[in-house]
């Protein structure tokens, strides 16, 4: 009951603060703004190489052929490398030692099959998820897929789609699937912004203590952990909230690319906000300071996302190991890898959780330690 | 016993802040803690209210010790803060509403008691406003609001009238007594020595951590003084009457002073009615008669041998 009073009026006196909420809504999106379409070009997606994937087939009818040539389309060999094989086994030899992301094998009598009105597949083995030969499939299989008449690639039925050509079905799915510096840039602007918005943590502490409410607070029956709890929840739902109207403008009003599943795009903002309030409030109670605080909480969140990639992408084994340290790693790989690999990347968001309750806990002991 | 406080001490550092501090505060009474700037008179307040730990000493609410009843006791305890502590980002409702809850209260009883400390406080009117625009006055009444809206068995105001003007304060000064009346036993720390003697029925008189000296107002003057002056003002005056005055045994002097006259002498020797009987044989007409008791601020004056405000 406490808490949640507590929670709610922090959420209240949060967002009366107008300046701040313009603020720290604006700031990710002129962030995103300038990141994103300025430094477009800068981002841009190294040319990719193309993914080497084998060919095995027993079939020599028009699904052979149309293949054929939809691997040699333009459009297509730029994704995908083919290799040839005469055997089932020296393919997938070659897919087990990792020298090839995956196999692709039309069996015996599939056109025969598939003329007569027959549902069948088309096999692709691969020892990992790829993002790219799958989708490259499925939009070959959707040129096919008239009527009543299915193919299926690994058992997942694909929906039937209107004759549309093979090149245009290509170009949809690279344009997708490859981050643009707005689809990069509108996720790391966001979550370094978000970073700053531990802005709604600090001033949960400061101002109180600048208020002297926090006498209050203390003297009333209610214990520490209850009014930390209740402080936390209520920044971190408004953080929560602006990082939403954040995602909200830039999938709509800049056509950034969020098509992950909704549920983990909710669950990560939501966790990363936590961290950002969390981090917020400890700064807070150690430095009793709301200009300490900011200070700190720029140049620690200016790092933070810098490690993490979000200024350019970098690489190196030590910016690697560093980026560790950052949320915004966690946050970015779980977004990245669910919008453009369609998986569930179950260690970073496992990272993000730990994450958070590492950081929460020590809000806790850094709050309840300050009562001289 | 509502509260005592035995021998409380407090370090900050080297710094000796609380130095065996004693009293006890008695249920029903307005208890003035009065000492200067620094005294410890705030600190005292923040251990009573477990704001603040403390290095010896205890401190019992209705015979439990404080710190292993923390919940219980908080409960029955308003705080009134030295500083005024508002959330200046919520109506003035808004912040009482907060307080109410954080105190347990909810639901019409809440709304109840909202509308009550409003009323009690003169800001009904003014609720739906954030104290930002308070003045001076309406913001020391929003901090006692706050206070007493769970109906707490010990008020405890921390300089509730500090730089405000002289009508709030009267108002102030006027709803603690009123509050007293209405059951609340208060602690009153200030050091303006005419408010406690106004309100105060006891008063522990604290300077560098210490209690020098405790009692009733009238215990503690006479502590200091076995002395009394009575300031009379008289139609006319005559030398005669001032010299049958000062041949009065209790009476160590008598002058005039315009058309008053001002007569020193020993306490507890009736010497108002021999005064008065004098003053009527010799005919004549008594305008008014104001016995003058020693103030607290000569009892510091004479315990530590500095003035109060200094
Ligand atoms: N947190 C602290 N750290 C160090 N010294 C402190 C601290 N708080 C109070 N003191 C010192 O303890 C002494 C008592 O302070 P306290 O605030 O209790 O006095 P006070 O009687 O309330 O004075 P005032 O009338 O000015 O409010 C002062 O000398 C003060 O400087
Ligand atoms: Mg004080």
């Amino acid at each position: 009951m406490k808490i949640s009073m507590i929670a709610w009026y922090t959420f209240i006196r949060n967002v009366r603060d107008i300046k701040a909420m313009i603020v720290f809504i604006l700031l990710p999106i002129l962030m995103i703004l300038i990141l994103g379409k300025a430094l477009d070009s800068a981002y841009t997606p190294k040319k990719i190489d193309p993914v080497v994937v084998g060919y095995f087939s027993k079939d020599d009818g028009l699904l052979n052929n149309s293949l054929n040539e939809f691997f040699q389309a333009k459009e297509t060999s730029s994704i995908l490398e083919v290799k040839k094989f005469k055997t089932l086994e020296s393919g997938m030899n070659q897919v087990k030692s990792g020298k090839l992301k995956g196999l692709i094998y039309l069996e015996d009598g599939i056109s025969n099959n598939f003329q007569n009105g027959k549902q069948v597949k088309i096999n692709f083995y691969s020892k990992e998820k790829n993002s790219y030969v799958q989708p490259v499939l499925e939009s070959f299989v959707r040129t096919f897929n008239i009527g009543n008449t299915l193919i299926k690639i690994n058992g997942q039925q694909v929906q039937p789609n209107s004759n549309t050509s093979i090149i245009k079905e290509v170009k949809i799915v690279t344009e997708g699937k490859i981050p643009r510096g707005v689809d990069y840039y509108s996720l790391t602007a966001l979550f370094q912004s978000l970073l700053f918005g531990a802005i709604f943590g600090i001033f949960a502490i400061t101002k109180d203590m600048g208020n002297h409410t926090n006498l209050r607070m203390n003297a009333a029956p209610i214990q520490t952990s209850k009014i930390i709890f209740g402080k936390l929840l209520g920044s971190s739902m408004t953080l929560y909230g602006i990082s939403l109207l954040i995602f909200l403008i830039s999938k709509f009003a800049f056509q950034a690319n969020w098509n992950g599943s909704l549920w983990l795009i909710l669950l990560v903002l939501f966790l990363f906000s936590t961290i950002s309030v969390a981090f917020g409030m400890i700064l807070a109670y150690l430095s009793k300071s709301t200009m300490a605080s900011a200070l700190s909480i720029f140049i620690i969140g200016t790092i933070l996302t810098l490690v993490a990639g979000g200024f350019s992408r970098m690489d190196g084994k030590v910016i690697e190991m560093l980026s560790y340290l950052s949320p915004n790693t966690y946050a970015q790989k779980a977004l990245f890898t669910n919008i453009y690999d369609g998986t569930f990347a179950q260690s970073n968001i496992l990272g993000l959780v730990l994450y958070m309750i590492i950081v929460v806990t020590l809000t806790f002991i850094t709050g309840r330690r300050r009562i001289a | 016993m509502l509260l005592e406080v035995n021998n409380l001490i407090k370090r900050y550092g080297d710094f000796l802040a609380l130095d065996h501090i004693t009293f006890a505060v008695k249920e029903g009474e307005i208890f003035g803690l009065l000492g200067p700037n620094g005294a410890g008179k705030t600190t005292t307040i923040s251990i009573i209210s477990s704001l603040t730990q403390y290095d010896g000493g205890e401190v019992k609410f209705l015979g439990k010790e404080i710190k292993r009843h923390e919940m219980e006791v908080k409960q029955e305890l308003g705080i009134v803060p030295q500083e005024i502590a508002l959330f200046e980002d919520l109506t003035a409702y808004e912040n009482l509403d907060y307080f109410g809850r954080l105190y347990g209260l909810r639901g019409s009883l809440l709304k109840e008691r909202i509308a009550e400390a409003l009323s009690f406080t003169g800001l009904t009117d003014r609720q739906k406003d954030r104290p930002k625009g308070f003045s001076g006055g309406m913001k020391r009444r929003l901090n006692i609001a706050c206070a007493i809206l769970h109906h707490p068995k010990l008020i405890i105001m921390d300089e509730p009238t500090v730089g405000i003007d002289p009508q709030s304060r009267n108002h102030i000064l006027q709803s603690i007594k009123e509050l007293n009346k209405m059951g609340s036993t208060i602690i009153y720390t200030s050091h303006y020595m005419e408010e406690v003697e106004e309100i105060c029925t006891r008063v522990a008189i604290v300077d560098h951590g210490r209690v020098i000296a405790q009692g009733t107002k009238e215990e503690l003057t006479a502590f200091v003084s076995t002395e009394e002056k009575l300031v009379i003002e008289l139609s006319s005056v005559t030398y005669t009457v001032v010299e049958q005055i000062k041949s009065i045994s209790s009476i160590r002097e008598c002058s005039i002073k315009g058309t008053s006259l001002e007569v020193i002498g020993k306490k507890g020797e009736h010497n108002v009615s021999r005064v008065i009987n004098l003053l009527s044989e010799a005919g004549i007409e008594i305008l008014s008669l104001n016995v003058e008791k020693p103030s607290l601020e000569a009892v510091f004056l004479t315990l530590t041998g500095r003035s109060l405000r200094d």
